[in-house]
């Protein structure tokens, strides 16, 4: 298991072509109707791309993403690229997190300070060794040639866990992160201390032989639902011709920035106003990461592999590792709240804690609520 | 004047900005050996952009495209939106009037091969008295008609705008044909207007789903289709299969 340090420096000309790609966007014109209701308003990106163009300061982005330090770890000839934040003052609970889509190790960060030394920010709890990948095929990790599903990751993370010589772990994510997190739980409860999720990426068994709904169940579903008609068409698209957006959004920082915004502003708790809840200065880091690594390509290839080499879960499967949910749930294009009863049919509810703000990026949205909520969890454990 | 002679423009700098951004095609990765599993296989793309950039000759195209009769049409109900329509007479003592739709991703370019067969029949070893006067116009935000800037231009409002056109045209009566968008608005002109439409003809099944009374009963093969359809919007991500019609449109 070779571990290289890493440093993020990208090439001058890379983001030289970035500016001039954005400089010579050629812009559809605007939707009719309300702004943002036939998707990204095309004011609000003229004005997020000039600031890109002419404003916004990767060097400076660079600079502080210098200050976490970065490996590379080869894993079965992939390398993953990871963030290694050892507790203040020695030994702390070793806990890997894990992002989702769109998003990137960036969406973690501010949890770094919190629980590497949690006392110093007024956080009560033990401290923590983060770690903090990449997903396959996001950033600056690479993505194996064949298909990659949860169980994938979840399979490359012990490796990479143990590579590091922590033999019990937490495991913590939300989105695809959440779902990395249940399969590690699933396949190797012996290392697993306990997850600590903030989405409930995976929907349990409710087939024959499981207990009927519950009323709250019900309802959540029906609004669930609701949500995937008018929201998901880009899983829609996503699972079935991820190659065939990627050439356009590969090739367009406008037609990128578009394509991931909408995403963050449906999906957190910005009442539609993105900038008002998540800084412009994060944002455009997120974007320059996507671009100037090439990888949305490969990050969307996660719903396809998903969708068709996906895992299935069946009655028999249960997550017995303690489990605690953080339960953001106030998305501005609602997705419904989960009740308590529904995550239990899949996992060992030991903590759930209903957040009365924060959406789908909590350790964005709420580092320090999110934080809390972690430390809590496993200072219970041990 | 509502209807005016059209020439489809040609641009020297527009052609030139394409190269360039042919020329600085960002490529994505490719699974190796994935040919079309995830989408267009990149040395498709590659191949075809390449000829796009080296050897297509959009001007030539549009050269070809002057042989026809084209004109864009403005009127009220379109507010504002001109229509642009390809216009043939046909060769024959009593042409019918025929106007084809076309859908997505497709355009009046589409119909240069059927043109001629049906307005010059002879021309194709047909008889002139099955000749049609043909029109096909570009759908409002396709090709060189304009791209609507409010809501609300559906299928419906496309419909009664190609009567206008028909009626501006000086045609009491016509036939419709139409594949995709133009099968749902070609239905709509039959559903709509019986008195005035001779027939429709669709070379793809419209996309109304025939009302149902409760308790209907699928013949076999109906219900193979509906299956049929439904493992291919699974397959290729449609959400929303089949919009219903409202109940009063499709009652029998």
């Amino acid at each position: 298991m070779r571990i290289e340090p890493f440093k993020v420096a990208v090439a001058e000309q890379v983001l030289a072509d970035l500016k001039t790609r954005i400089r010579n966007t050629r812009w559809p014109d605007r939707a009719p109707g309300a702004p943002w209701s036939q998707g990204t308003d095309l004011e609000w990106l003229q004005n997020l791309m000039e600031y890109w163009a002419e404003q916004f300061d990767w060097r400076t982005q660079e600079q502080r993403l210098g200050e976490f330090a970065q490996f590379r770890m080869e894993i079965d000839g992939v390398q993953i690229h990871f963030v290694h934040a050892r507790a203040r003052g020695g030994r702390g609970i070793p806990l890997i997190l894990t992002h989702g889509w769109p998003s990137a190790f960036l969406e973690y960060l501010p949890l770094v300070p919190l629980l590497t030394d949690p006392v110093r920010h007024g956080i009560d709890g033990p401290a923590f060794d983060l770690v903090i990948p990449s997903l396959p095929g996001y950033g600056f990790s690479e993505r194996p040639r064949h298909a990659v599903n949860y169980r994938t990751v979840s399979a490359l993370w012990h490796r990479l866990m143990t590579g590091l010589e922590y033999e019990r772990y937490g495991s913590g994510g939300g989105d695809f992160g959440a779902g990395v997190a249940t399969l590690m739980a699933l396949d190797r409860p012996d290392s697993i201390l306990g997850i600590h999720l903030t989405t409930l990426e995976l929907a349990p068994y409710i087939g024959p032989g499981s207990r009927a709904l519950s009323p709250a169940e019900k309802a959540y579903i029906g609004t669930s639902d609701l949500w995937w008609q008018s929201e998901g068409g880009y899983k829609a698209i996503q699972s079935t011709r991820p190659q065939t957006l990627g050439y356009a959004l590969n090739d367009s920082p406008a037609g990128l920035a578009a394509w991931i915004a909408e995403k963050w502003r449906s999906w957190s708790d910005c009442h539609g106003d993105l900038e008002g809840r998540v800084p412009r200065d994060f944002l455009l880091t997120l974007l320059t990461l996507y671009w100037v690594t090439g990888t949305f390509t490969s990050s969307v290839r996660d719903y396809f592999d998903n969708r068709w080499h996906g895992i299935a879960l069946g009655p028999q499967d249960f997550v017995r590792s303690p489990t605690a949910i953080a339960n953001f749930t106030s998305q501005y294009a609602f997705e419904g709240a989960a009740p308590r009863e529904w995550a239990e049919r899949l996992y060992n509810i030991q903590r759930w804690t209903p957040m009365e703000r924060g959406g789908h990026f909590a350790p964005i949205e709420e580092p320090v609520a999110l934080a809390r909520d972690i430390a809590a969890f496993f200072a219970s454990l041990i | 004047m509502t209807v005016q002679k059209f020439d489809a423009p040609y641009s020297e700098a527009a052609v030139e900005d394409l190269r360039r951004r042919l020329v600085r095609t960002r490529w994505p990765d490719q699974i190796p050996g994935s040919h079309w599993d995830y989408g267009v296989s990149l040395d498709y793309l590659k191949e075809i952009c390449a000829y796009w950039k080296d050897e297509f000759d959009w001007k030539w195209q549009i050269e070809k495209m002057s042989a026809f009769h084209q004109y864009r049409y403005t009127s009220p109900i379109a507010r504002g939106v001109g229509i642009h329509f390809v216009y043939e007479r046909g060769k024959g003592p009593a042409s019918i009037p025929l106007i084809l739709t076309h859908g997505w991703p497709g355009s009046f370019l589409e119909m240069p091969k059927v043109i001629p067969m049906l307005a010059d029949p002879a021309s194709c070893g047909g008889n002139t008295a099955d000749a049609f006067d043909v029109i096909v116009p570009s759908l409002p935000g396709f090709g060189f008609s304009d791209r609507p800037t409010e809501s609300g231009v559906d299928t419906f409002r496309i419909a009664e705008l190609w009567m206008e056109l028909m009626k501006e045209l000086g045609y009491q009566r016509l036939a419709a044909q139409g594949g995709d968008w133009g099968a749902d608005v070609t239905t709509l002109l039959g559903l709509h207007h019986p008195e005035r439409v001779i027939g429709i003809h669709f070379n793809t099944i419209p996309p109304y789903k025939p009302y149902l009374e409760a308790g209907t009963l699928l013949s076999e093969v109906e219900q193979a289709f509906l299956n049929e359809a439904v493992r291919w919007c699974e397959k290729s991500g449609a959400t929303i299969f089949r919009k219903p019609l409202h109940k009063r449109l499709l009652t029998a």
